[in-house]
């Protein structure tokens, strides 16, 4: 298209009309109108304001892309290659003092910040360990997961019923929930994963569901929707309670006064370290020949299967691994709860650590960090905007898809030196 | 069964719903020979590929390959349905239940066949090293903790593969591009790199569909060579799908004609050049009119 | 007995509501081979556009039910339409040439920017509308008997025209054979002239006004929705898309009624507590057995 023809006014106009009209057909009746009862209040103000948004955002946008900029930012859209490049061959990134620096910093936070702050930080790097996981699943592998908060409720109700019904503590449920979990998706994905990829994302959305169905309706085992209460991680058998029944707790063993907030530190500093543990197994995992696997079935997965790999298993590990990193997240969220209930784990978390990753960028690590940061952190510190959260959740994954499918960090690849080759 | 042959095909039968692709395909492939399979467009010459390579199960008939010293029955590591008897042997029960669990193309390619694709299927948003590491999968050290901790087992084999992918880039002569995006290559440079990926899984025989298609004559004389050497220095069998004639005739040893689902002919490209049958099938002329190919 | 019957009774009509809801999802994923995660929330929203225009209805002194039935019946149809058009346009269209992971994530992001937008809108809690038809035919069996309120049977008329007409349009009109041939292949379709686009946008609307005509009849017949409704919902559709064979209209239709029918008989006989945990294995099972569903073909996978 070329510039010579001008500005075509009369069809910005005429564009931004017609998208005011269908949107004062869409929004009018359920923001106009609101149900009270069987009768209703009537709130034009807001139509109003949507109606007049979508003309003035319709117009500019008709107007923008008509522009030269408009019309290279559309060209580069259509064309887009955006994402992956290959770094040259030992790339060391600049970036690298960054590492060591944040584990410092993450290392002291817990003695200098107050309760809150620490509590915040917790979930944040819970979301972190769930958001890792997934992008084990969706962002490596290809696979969409839907019902990942399934993996999650069974490694928080793992906790709380090995503790209930076992007899066993945090330190030897941790392990055990991870396997649980990892357990649970090999049984679910084994049927699942040699079908269509769409089929996997309805099946495991009802997955979770069924979790969440089970555990509120087996009241004898989970106590239903009351929840049932998690123990606190131990200090070399010392617990972090007021007064313990069983031996010396960790402020008297310490001759500290009580403060509640020790047991808040070493849950933190517990999960700091396994968060670093887990971001380095992904490190690694991302170039073994299993991640490579993985990306090569995202890629195309017939052609992998002429290679000799059974697509079935690779996937399933993808799946396995996935689900036991949720695991693990489930009992730390357990742990710091206190208590786990039903309402914890529905849909709307699914989506969130979804979102997650689709904000970070599919298969970035880095990306994924951030992300679970600004979408659990955010919101906690920002509470106005707290019941607008899944609107925006929702308005991000189909932005996101449109304009950076990739996500917001991009994704680099390791480069090879040429060697001489040699075939044996 | 004779160990000449490294493929044989018998009777073999392929339904689409009412569609008959197949109907009674016989030949075999001789160990070390470079074999043409061609014919018409629509004679099914890719369904066979599929059903050689595991990619479609045949309706009916048998597929035996006998590379990495043993025999493999193509269609039987697909995964059957259960038969009656199966119900009494305990042993056919559980093998014919792993392969039903576990079974799949993937088999076949295990055995010692792999294959190329007629629209170019490479892990696009890879480096063209990693698509030959990533045909390496069953060949490096798969072990999660031993790739985690890095130890030197890992990293040995790990060198190993990276030095059988160059070795396979110089090759089809693409080192210069080893750490490109796979997508970022030209279609000839693609076609070549899909040959060095087969080829990274050590194949007994390799199956190469259209392997000429798109490339221009230098490529495709490039190619020719290439073809030459996997057959004379790796003693590799080569079957290949070809719809260039000259290319064809220039290296087959052994070509087999399908029409309508069916062989028509098989020979070397001297019979097949005058074979009546195949002018006809090609020219849509009656039987017995004369033409030269 | 009695109980058996009365299930089977309930369960004709649960599942007519259900095949009026898959056959949306059948319809996309025919067309464009995407799961539409929306369509169960777009069916809430019709729930709710019910409930407003019968108390615009009643507001403006209808009376009559048949009137405000029809009344309702128009203004969800049309408005649900719009939305269905508007989802497609925004959330899908410009994801035509994406992979397919993007376009289930962006359909995704839809489902949860309908049902916060909803919940925003008209408030978190449940809503209701009054009961328009009451009585029932009961029929007497030995003891007990079987009831069958006037509304079920409203609903069985209106389902069963709703998908007379819905098969009229598909197999006759001009628009209908224009979706087939997008079907069978959209690509030459658009090069014979058929303006796919607008052939997609129009099963998107023809999918969210069959969701919007079982979102009425439900509604009339429950009485009480919330904003979360469309998602238990969806996925039962779904179910029953899947068991049909997807991409097969009259698949949809059988796989709603086997799934309403099944579904009915397991809460009335074993456990109305796991009815949707039982729906959901009958899901996942049928995908293991039969992944093409009852009267889907087996998809030849294209190498």
């Amino acid at each position: 298209m070329s510039q010579t023809a001008g500005m075509n006014y009369k069809q910005c106009f005429i564009d931004a009309v017609v998208a005011a009209l269908m949107a004062l057909v869409v929004f009018g009746p359920i923001m106009g109108i609101v149900l009270d009862g069987y009768k209703f209040d009537i709130d034009f103000q807001r139509v109003g304001w949507i109606v007049s948004i979508v003309f003035v955002g319709r117009l500019f946008m008709s107007y923008y892309f008509q522009t030269a900029k408009g019309q290279a930012m559309l060209f580069k859209y259509a064309n887009n290659h955006d994402g992956v490049t290959v770094n040259p061959p030992n790339h060391k990134s600049k970036m690298i003092w960054v590492i060591p620096l944040v584990m410092v910093i993450g290392f002291l936070i817990p003695f200098i910040a107050s309760k809150y702050i620490l509590t915040v930080l917790i979930l944040g790097l819970i979301y972190v360990l769930l958001g890792l996981g997934l992008n084990i699943v969706v962002g490596l592998a290809g696979l969409l997961d839907l019902g990942f908060v399934g993996f999650y409720a069974i490694g928080a109700y793992s906790l709380a019923l090995g503790y209930e019904n076992l007899g066993l503590g945090f330190w030897s449920m941790l392990p055990i929930a991870a396997i649980a979990a990892a357990f649970a998706g090999a049984i679910l994905g084994f049927p699942v994963l040699r079908m269509h990829g769409d089929y996997l994302a309805i099946v495991t959305l009802g997955f979770g569901e069924i979790i969440r169905l089970i555990l509120t309706n087996w009241v004898s085992l989970t106590h239903g929707p009351n929840g049932i209460s998690a123990p606190l991680p131990t200090f070399f058998g010392l617990e972090f309670k007021r007064r313990s029944a069983h031996g010396e707790t960790f402020h008297e063993f310490f001759n500290l006064p009580y403060d509640s907030g020790y047991k808040y530190m070493f849950v933190y500093l517990v999960l700091f370290a396994v968060v670093w543990a887990v971001l380095f197994i992904k490190h690694r995992l991302v170039k073994m020949p299993i991640g490579r696997a993985w990306e090569a079935l995202r890629e195309d997965e017939i052609a992998c299967r002429s290679l000799g790999l059974n697509h079935v298993l690779v996937k399933l590990s993808a799946f396995m691994l996935g689900a036991s990193t949720a695991g693990l997240a489930g009992v730390f969220f357990a742990t710091y709860q206190g208590f786990v209930s039903p309402s914890s784990f529905t849909f709307f978390e699914s989506a969130l650590i979804l979102a997650i990753v689709v904000l970070g960028g599919m298969g970035s690590t880095l990306g994924v960090v951030i992300a679970a940061f600004c979408l659990t952190v955010l919101p906690e510190m920002l509470r106005e905007v707290a019941e607008y959260r899944v609107l925006l959740f929702g308005i991000l994954m189909v932005v996101m898809m449109i304009w950076k499918p990739r996500g917001l960090v991009r994704v680099t690849r390791n480069g090879f030196a040429a060697r001489e080759g040699v075939i044996k | 069964m004779s160990q000449e042959n490294i493929l044989k095909i018998e009777n073999l039968v392929m339904h689409f719903g009412g569609i008959k692709a197949l109907n009674d395909v016989t030949f075999d492939i001789k160990r070390g020979s470079v074999s043409a399979l061609i014919g018409p467009n629509g004679a099914g010459k890719t369904t066979v590929f599929n059903c050689i390579t595991g990619f479609y199960k045949a309706t009916g008939g048998n597929i035996m390959l006998s590379a990495n010293g043993k025999e493999t029955s193509v269609i039987k590591v697909l995964g059957e349905a259960f038969r009656l008897t199966d119900f009494f042997s305990p042993i056919a029960f559980f093998q014919r239940l792993k392969y039903k669990m576990f079974g799949g193309s993937h088999l076949v390619n295990r055995a010692g066949l792999s294959r190329t694709f007629q629209n170019i299927r490479l892990f696009k948003e890879m480096s063209v090293v990693e698509n030959l590491l990533v045909a390496q999968h069953m060949r490096v050290n798969r072990n999660l903790l031993g790739g985690i901790l890095n130890t030197k087992a890992y990293k040995q084999a790990e060198s190993d593969a990276l030095e059988r992918a160059f070795y396979w880039l110089g090759v089809v002569d693409l080192v210069d591009f080893a750490n490109r995006l796979a997508g970022e290559l030209s279609y000839g440079q693609q076609r070549r790199l899909e040959i060095a990926r087969a080829m990274c899984t050590n194949p007994e025989i390799v199956c190469l569909d259209e392997p000429a298609a798109g490339l221009n004559p230098s490529e495709t004389e490039a190619l020719t060579k290439m073809i030459r050497v996997l057959r004379d220095e790796h003693n590799t069998t080569v079957l290949l799908i070809e719809h260039d004639m000259g290319m064809v005739m220039d290296i087959s040893d052994y070509i087999v004609v399908l029409d309508h689902g069916e062989v028509i002919a098989e020979g070397g490209p001297d019979d097949i050049k005058t074979n009546p049958k195949v002018i006809a099938a090609y020219l849509g002329a009656e039987e017995g009119e004369e033409m030269t190919l | 007995m009695d109980i058996v019957l009365q299930q089977l009774v309930n369960g004709l009509t649960l599942g007519s509501v259900y095949g009026l809801i898959a056959i949306g999802y059948t319809m996309v994923y025919g067309i464009i081979g995407m799961i539409n995660f929306a369509h169960g929330d777009v069916y809430m929203v019709s729930a709710y556009l019910t409930a407003i225009s019968i108390a615009l209805l009643t507001f403006f002194g209808v009376e009559s039910f048949p009137f405000i039935i029809f009344g309702a019946l128009v203004f969800t149809i049309v408005i649900t339409g719009a939305y269905g058009w508007v989802i497609e346009r925004v959330a899908y269209r410009p994801l035509r040439n994406s992979s397919r992971l993007s376009v289930l994530i962006s359909a995704i992001g839809m489902s949860l920017i309908l049902q916060n937008y909803v919940q925003l809108s008209q408030g978190p809690n449940q809503q209701g509308v009054p009961t328009l038809i009451t009585g029932a035919f009961r029929f007497h069996i030995g003891d007990g008997y079987v009831q069958i309120t006037y509304m079920k049977v409203l609903i069985l008329l209106i389902a069963l025209a709703g998908m007379g007409i819905l098969t009229y349009i598909i197999q006759k009109t001009k628009l209908g054979r224009m979706c087939r041939a997008t079907q069978q292949d959209r690509k030459m379709a658009s090069i014979l002239g058929i303006d796919t686009d607008k052939v997609i946008s129009s099963v998107f609307v023809i999918g969210s006004a069959m969701a919007a005509l079982a979102g009425v009849l439900v509604t009339l017949d429950y009485g009480a929705f919330d904003f979360y409704i469309g998602f238990i919902m969806g996925i039962k559709a779904f179910t029953a898309a899947v068991l049909g064979g997807i991409g097969s209209l009259p698949g949809a239709m059988l796989g709603g009624l086997i799934l309403g029918l099944s579904e009915s008989l397991f809460a009335g006989l074993v456990s109305s507590d796991y009815k949707d945990v039982f729906s959901f294995s009958l899901l996942v099972l049928i995908l293991i057995i039969r992944p093409s569903g009852l009267l889907g073909k087996p998809a030849v996978e294209k190498v």
